[in-house]
Parts: structure tokens; C-alpha cells; sequence
């Protein structure tokens, strides 16, 4: 259909065997024709929200915008020192623009795209593409600004909406910035969302990304980031809900002694199909870099996870690891793992590992004794394996929708 | 910051001497209809044979190159020879192997090797076998050690009709396909129900002639109950022109049989080492393999298992050396059918002076290999900041009830390792030597002695003047 896009998607940086069927994904996703409804938290004092015009033109703007709101009182319906301008798609910060990587951001203008291209997708290039004329959102710290609260930016998407939103955290040298997003959706949605980061010398970001879209949903989550100098970015994210779900990471670690933490919690059932591809690229010298992903599979469920540590020549002293802890619960579902190590530095350290099984007999039987069923055991564990990963959310509230949604899927295993 | 200092290469000597081709017989280089149909009457195929090579020629035409490996524009079939017949017949006696070819084979220590501690030899010259012998005992017990082509028209051409290239068919690849069509030497081993054959076979495959390819073809059947422990050596002279090496390995192991394939390979640094192996495991049955990759200037190399019956296992210890001017892609794919099948996959590889060394696997558990186990574990060591190390380990899990573990490590040797040995009167060199031949211990303790340490006197020839 003229609609629809073919992608290649999160794409292995080292091929292997062409019949394995890991070396990228094939999605074919709708033209998205408008973006998420998104409710933004008050906005702290020292960050401000741009909202862009897109950076092509394909004569649908008006169509193509994401509706920011406000969900606890502000003025104009606008978060915090934020103001709106005649034109309703551009938004005055009150801040300076600060140069990223040489290149001046003007809000409201193309110039300063180039330090963003600069950010590598976890997606690839195609979905680079597909997603260059969605809706775009920036969100920038001011110079010292330590947030401690976090920024929730929850996205919802209506039955049959085909959407699609870039939202960029531009975060200057030594301030700091946590956001949590919240995928929320009807049953069938098609969502894609596009995050990039730039983490300026001795920046802190901490990301949470909540995918609790509906079932039959397909969605594609790209979490990206450029660390200066000392930056550091700590991604948490969740992929609970969906049906076919994408989710791509890339993370270059371009300033010394700039560092990176991962940790990715799934649980992935029936027809659910989940395909992850995280990237992490030493560039600078002495960079740090850890990856866990946990993950429970149920029946008939497909999980792909590409985990991609890169040490390229210069980055002396770097370290990286990556794990991956995966819980069968099914007789039949598909697992698939591909951890690499790419290294052409010498003076550095790269350890991966994976262990994929089912729970011990002995756990099973010490739970039995206990008057625990097999059944609920077994989900016993894996709520407890999601709830490590969900105890790391800033936020109570979210900790609770979380929570509840995590309930929901053991009531449906449990009870049917 | 430490300084670096040069490493040496390899000193070749024992490898690198080479003979006269000019009393061979050649074929044209190149590879056409007419070519494979000329090595089908050379080798005096049976009709289904001839029509084999012919149709897997047709399948070499319609594949691809490998998109995901090490780049081998450098190899030109059209300048192949794919075969060159040395002048002489296969001979039992080592007194009737010409006097060239037999100083080949003593300055290797293939002739002492089997005095000392084999039970049978075969060794192979560009594209024919001139000698193969068994010990007089170990045909007694009815172990069958022969070259192929002989097989194929005795009395086991039904059992070689049956198993050839049913393992590795020409569809599986573009260089198993050119296998099919070029084929020529290599062995046929077979070991009859309960045998157990105490001490190895070994098969040497030496490359003499320039620009030639070597396709030799090595079946094992080893039958219910029996056990064996094959050793596969393979050297050549180093010539500015591309040499290709795309032999093909096919084991068939019985039910509660057991094999032990040892490999150390060393070609080379012109030759594309593009290598087929397979094994299949039934009930009970145990496939080990211990490699050794030192030469070759490309190599693709991944000896895979099928553990088929209930309870086979596997183990794979490896170990890859890649130097200047070397990208060696190695590795072991596995797949468990089987219910309660394991595997074990270890390997280590090392790089230096800007050699790329990458490890490639596969570990495939399907729907009903219930109560399965798999284990890999890859370490690479990195001697310098000009090479490469990559590790690229695939996993692929469609039965609920496995276990499968997977670790690796990369990192270089450690400057608090060197301290304390040098604190300890130890040369640096010497240190370093020594750290490199602990790493391979793992492969150098599951050789018999004799090829042990010629493995750690390929490692510390590697590492002649490696101070950094």
C-alpha cells in the first residue's frame, strides 16, 4: 500500500550467518499521519520544552503535531516557564540556545540538526528516516540546573492511531535531568517514539522508558544518546505490553571517562513478539559501560536480543559488560541471543554473558513444601525478576501503574 | 605509558620449504563444465559421481558469496587449479613415495609420528593421497583406513554412495557446492561396532604447487559402541599467489560410539582456508573436537554437530592465533534434536600484530530436545593495539526445558601477571610466553604429547620477541 513503509530494523553491527535470521528485523509499519497525546509533568525550574517544526515539509503539519499538555496547572496549558508564541507549533524557552558539538540549536529552524545526526539510532538508518518528519519535541537543561524530580512525559494513543514523536533531551555540561516516559495505548495502536540524547561533558541523565501499550499494538522505541566528557546516561526501560515491539539503543560514550548503564526488563507472551538491539560504542578513553537485560517468556512468545559491546581503536581503558537473564516459562517459545564484543583496543576489559532456563527444580520443590502451586511459583519468580527492574523508577505513581500492570498479566496466566 | 615493542612473525622454516611442481600433472585454472568433467575422468567416477560434481558445479554458479564474513575478493577461481596430480601412485610402502615428497613428509615428522604413536597414516600431496597404511593390528580388528576414491569403487561404494556429502549437501554453501564439483583425495575411515582403536589416525594434507586448490574429502563412520581419535594436520609453503584450501569433513558417530577429531591446521599465510565440517551424533554418542588454527591468510572455519540421537553430546575446545596479515573467522555451531542432548563449546583466541581474530557460533536447541544443556565459553586475548578481536556468539532456544550458559571475556595480558614472573627472574619475552601458553592450555592438554608440543612451539614461535 502507498501508506505503508517497509524498514529494516535494528540492524546487528557485526553480520553473522545470513540463516539464522538475526542479522536485523523486517517491519512494515502506516505512514504515520499524526503524533502521541502527550501529558508532560510541570516542568522544574532550569528546563525548558521547545516544541519544533518538522524538518521536511510534506504538507500535513497541522496533522503530523503531537498535542503537548500540561497536566497540572500551568499557565496557557504549558509547562512551567514555558510560553506559547503566535505560532502555536513553536514555543519560546526564555533560555539562550547553547551550541551542541559546534553547531548552533535554533529552535524553531533546521540549523543545528547536524549535532542530532550525530546521535546514532539503535534502530538504524531506516527508521532514522521513517521518523525525520515527525512531530519534535526538545527538551533542554539550563547550565548548573540538578533536577531531582523527575519529568513524567506520558504518550497515549488512541484505537487504530498511527504515531509517531521524536522528543530530544539536550542536557548541558554539569546539570542533570531525569524523565520518565509511559507508553500507554488502546488495544491496537501503532506507536513509534524516537528519544535522543545529548549528555554534554559531566552531564547525568537518567531515562526510564514504561511500554504499556495494548496487545495487538506494534511499537517502535528508539532510545539513543551521545555522552561528551564525563556524561553519564542510565536508561531503564521496560517492555511489558505491545504486540510486535521494536526497541532499539545506542549509546556512544564519545567524551573519556564518560559512562553508560542499561537495564531492561521484559516479559513477552503468546503471540508477542519482541526484537531488541542495544549498542554501545567506546569512543573515549577509560568509558564505562554495563547492559542487563532480564526477561521472562511465556508460551509461544518470540524474543530476539542483540547486545553489541564496541571498544574501536583509541579507547584505552575502557570497560564493558552486558548480561542477560532469561526465565522459560513455556514448552514452546523462541529465545534468541546475540551478544557481541567487537574490539580493536588492545588495553581494554569486554565481558557478556547469558544464562536462559527454566526454574531450578529445587526452587520449584522448596516452594512446593511451601504450599506454592508450580504455576504460581513459577510467576512468583518472574514478577519478582520485572519488580527488580521496576523498583528503579523515581516515581511511586508510576511505580504503581507498573505494578498493577504487572498483576494483570500474572492474574491472566494464573487464572485465564 | 608502556611502550611497545615489535613482534615478531612466525618463523616458518619447518613449513615453508618448498619442491619443483614440474613433474605434476595440472589442469587448467579456472572452473567450468569441462574442468570438473576432466577431474571425473582423472579420478574415474562412477556415473552418479560424475553427475554429482557436474550438478553441484551448477549450484557453486548460484550462490553467493558470504555477505557476513572475512572478505575474500583476493581469491580468483579463474586462477585456481583445482587439481594437480603429483607424479606418483598411492603407495602402503613408504620406501616407494618419491624421494622429494618423502623428505616432505620426515621434515614434518609424519613418518615418526606414525613409527611412535599412530595407528595408521595418510598423507596427501596437492590433490592425491601417495601414501596411506594401517597398522597390521588395527585392520585385523576390521578398522577399514583407506583413501576414498579406492572405497567408492570397492566393496564399501554402497556405504560411500550413502553418506557422501549427505551431512554437508552442495546447497549449504557456496564453497561446499564448489567442494562437490572439485573434490579430490582424502580418506575413509570406518570403525566396525565395539571397536575401540587405542592410539589416533592421522591424515597430513600438504599444498605444494602454487596457486592450486586442495578439495579433499574426509568421511568417518565410526559404528555403534566404537571409539576413535582422528588427527587432521595440514601445512604449505607460502607463495605470493592465492592458495584455496576447501576440504570437507563428514563424521558419522554411532550410537554410544564416541570420536575425537584433532585438527591443527596450519597453511599458509596466501591460503583461503575455507573449510566444511559436520557431524552427526546418534543415541548415547559422544563428537569432541580440538582445533588448532595458526595459519591461512582467511579462514572460515565453524565445525558444526547435529546431536540427533537422545543423550549425545559434544565438546569443542578451540583455539585460534591470528598474526600479521591473517583474519581467521572460527568458531563451532551445534544444534540439539535430540532429548537430553549437551554441549560444550570452549574456546580462546589470540591476536597480535594486527591480526583479526573473530568468533562466530551458533547454539541451536529445537522444539523437542527437552531436558537439553548447552555451555559456551570464549575468552580472547589481545596482544596489541593494532589487531582485532571480535566475538560474535549466536544462540537460538525453541525448547522450553533447556539450560544453555554463554560467557566472554576480552581483555589483554595483565601487566600485574608480568610483574610478579619477571619479579621471579622471568624475562619479560619469556613472561609473556608463558601467559599466552597458559591461555591455550585448554587445547594443548587434549592433543596426544607429540602434537601438544608442536602447538606450543607454534605459540611461542608466535610469540618470539613479543615484549609490549
Amino acid at each position: 500500500m502507498e501508506n505503508n513503509v517497509n524498514m529494516k530494523i535494528n540492524p546487528l553491527p557485526a553480520l553473522t550467518w545470513n540463516r539464522l535470521k538475526m542479522n536485523e528485523g523486517a517491519v512494515e509499519v502506516i505512514k504515520a499521519q499524526t503524533g502521541a497525546d502527550i501529558v508532560m509533568s510541570k516542568l522544574p525550574t532550569g528546563v525548558s520544552l521547545t516544541k519544533l517544526p518538522r524538518t521536511e515539509s510534506n504538507g500535513q503539519d497541522a496533522q503530523r503535531e503531537s498535542r503537548i499538555e500540561q497536566d497540572c496547572g500551568c499557565e496557557d496549558g504549558l509547562p512551567g516557564n514555558v510560553r506559547a508564541k503566535s505560532n502555536p507549533q513553536q514555543i519560546e524557552t526564555g533560555m539562550d540556545t547553547s551550541p551542541i558539538n559546534g553547531h548552533q540549536m535554533e529552535p524553531g529552524a533546521d540549523i543545528g540538526f547536524a549535532a542530532w545526526q550525530q546521535v546514532e539510532s539503535g534502530m538504524g538508518a531506516d527508521f532514522d528516516r521513517y521518523m525525520a518528519d515527525s512531530s519534535l519535541a526538545l527538551l533542554e537543561t539550563a547550565a548548573d540546573s540538578h533536577i531531582e524530580k523527575p519529568i513524567i512525559i506520558t504518550l497515549e494513543y488512541q484505537e487504530n492511531m498511527a504515531a509517531a514523536d521524536r522528543i530530544y533531551l539536550h542536557v548541558v555540561p554539569k546539570s542533570s535531568l531525569s524523565v520518565i516516559f509511559v507508553l500507554k495505548s488502546a488495544q491496537k495502536v501503532q506507536a513509534s517514539l524516537q528519544i535522543k540524547t545529548i549528555a554534554e561533558p559531566e552531564a547525568q541523565v537518567e531515562l526510564y522508558v514504561i511500554q504499556l501499550t495494548g496487545g495487538d499494538s506494534t511499537v517502535l522505541t528508539d532510545v539513543s544518546s551521545l555522552c561528551e566528557e564525563k556524561a553519564s546516561v542510565s536508561l531503564t526501560k521496560l517492555e511489558l505490553g505491545g504486540g510486535i515491539q521494536y526497541a532499539g539503543v545506542c549509546t556512544t560514550l564519545k567524551g573519556n571517562k564518560s559512562q553508560f548503564y542499561a537495564e531492561a526488563g521484559y516479559r513477552v507472551r503468546g503471540e508477542q513478539h519482541l526484537d531488541m538491539n542495544y549498542l554501545v560504542r567506546h569512543v573515549g578513553r577509560k568509558t564505562t559501560s554495563e547492559m542487563n537485560a532480564s526477561g521472562v517468556l511465556e508460551e509461544g512468545a518470540f524474543k530476539l536480543f542483540r547486545g553489541t559491546i564496541d571498544f574501536p581503536r583509541g579507547c584505552a581503558g575502557a570497560k564493558g559488560n552486558e548480561k542477560e537473564d532469561i526465565l522459560l516459562l513455556g514448552e514452546r517459545q523462541v529465545n534468541q541471543t546475540i551478544p557481541l564484543i567487537l574490539c580493536k583496543e588492545e588495553d581494554v576489559e569486554g565481558n557478556h554473558g547469558a544464562t536462559i532456563g527454566r526454574l531450578p527444580e529445587q526452587v520449584l520443590f522448596y516452594l512446593g513444601t511451601r504450599g506454592i502451586s508450580a504455576d504460581a511459583a513459577e510467576d512468583l519468580i518472574a514478577s519478582a525478576k520485572l519488580e527488580a527492574v521496576c523498583a528503579r523508577i523515581p516515581d511511586e505513581k508510576v511505580k504503581q501503574t507498573v505494578r498493577a500492570f504487572l498483576c494483570a498479566m500474572s492474574r491472566e496466566r494464573l487464572c485465564g | 605509558m608502556r611502550e611497545k615493542s615489535q613482534v615478531d612473525d612466525i618463523n616458518r622454516s619447518m613449513y615453508d620449504f618448498k619442491n619443483e611442481d614440474e613433474d605434476s600433472y595440472k589442469l587448467q585454472a579456472g572452473l567450468t563444465p569441462e574442468i570438473v568433467d576432466k577431474i571425473s575422468k582423472e579420478k574415474n567416477d562412477p556415473a552418479w559421481m560424475n553427475q554429482f560434481r557436474l550438478h553441484s558445479l551448477q549450484i557453486y554458479n548460484s550462490l553467493q558469496v558470504p555477505n557476513w564474513g572475512p572478505s575474500i575478493d583476493g581469491l580468483d577461481m579463474d586462477h585456481i587449479v583445482t587439481y594437480v596430480r603429483p607424479n606418483t601412485k598411492m603407495s602402503a610402502k613408504w620406501s616407494d613415495v618419491p624421494e622429494d615428497i618423502k623428505d616432505t613428509f620426515e621434515r614434518l615428522g609424519i613418518p615418526q609420528a606414525e613409527r611412535k604413536s599412530l595407528a595408521g597414516v595418510g598423507a596427501q600431496y596437492d590433490s592425491e593421497l601417495v601414501y596411506h597404511n594401517v597398522r597390521e593390528e588395527v585392520a585385523a580388528m576390521g578398522v577399514v583406513y583407506t583413501d576414498l576414491e579406492s572405497a567408492m569403487h570397492g566393496k564399501y561404494a554402497d556405504m560411500i554412495r550413502t553418506h557422501f556429502m549427505k551431512l554437508v549437501p552442495p546447497q549449504d554453501h557456496k564453497f561446499a557446492a564448489l567442494h562437490g564439483a572439485v573434490w579430490s583425495g582424502g580418506s575413509f575411515v570406518y570403525v566396525p561396532p565395539g571397536v575401540t582403536v587405542e592410539i589416533p589416525l592421522q591424515s597430513y594434507f600438504r599444498l605444494n604447487a602454487p596457486g592450486a586448490g586442495q578439495f579433499e574429502h574426509t568421511l568417518i563412520i565410526v559404528d555403534e559402541g566404537a571409539n576413535l581419535h582422528f588427527i587432521e594436520g595440514c601445512s604449505a609453503p607460502k607463495y605470493n599467489v592465492a592458495n584455496l584450501h576447501a576440504g570437507c569433513v563428514e563424521l558419522y558417530v554411532g550410537k554410544n560410539a564416541r570420536l575425537r577429531y584433532s585438527t591443527i591446521e596450519n597453511w599458509s599465510k596466501n591460503m583461503y582456508n575455507l573449510n566444511t565440517k559436520r557431524a552427526i551424533v546418534e543415541e548415547g554418542g559422544t563428537m569432541e573436537w580440538v582445533s588448532g588454527s595458526f595459519g591461512s591468510h582467511v579462514s572460515y572455519l565453524y565445525p558444526m554437530t547435529i546431536l540427533k540421537g537422545k543423550n549425545s553430546r559434544m565438546e569443542f575446545t578451540g583455539i585460534t592465533f591470528a598474526g600479521q596479515g591473517q583474519n581467521l573467522d572460527t568458531g563451532a555451531k551445534v544444534v540439539h534434536m535430540g532429548e537430553g542432548t549437551s554441549s560444550y563449546i570452549n574456546t580462546k583466541s589470540i591476536s597480535k600484530d594486527g591480526g583479526i581474530s573473530t568468533f562466530r557460533s551458533a547454539v541451536t536447541i529445537q522444539e523437542k530436545a527437552k531436558h537439553s544443556k548447552a555451555a559456551v565459553s570464549c575468552q580472547s586475548l589481545m596482544l596489541d593495539d593494532i589487531s582485532q578481536s571480535d566475538t560474535i556468539p549466536a544462540m537460538d532456544i525453541r525448547c522450553g526445558d533447556a539450560d544453555v550458559g554463554h560467557e566472554a571475556k576480552i581483555g589483554r595480558i595483565s601487566d600485574e601477571a608480568v610483574f610478579y614472573l619477571m619479579s621471579r627472574g622471568i624475562s619479560e619475552e619469556n613472561a609473556r610466553a608463558m601467559i599466552v601458553g597458559g591461555f591455550a592450555d585448554n587445547v594443548s592438554k587434549e592433543l596426544p604429547l607429540e602434537y601438544a608440543v608442536e602447538m606450543n612451539n607454534l605459540i611461542r614461535l608466535e610469540m618470539k620477541g613479543s615484549i609490549g
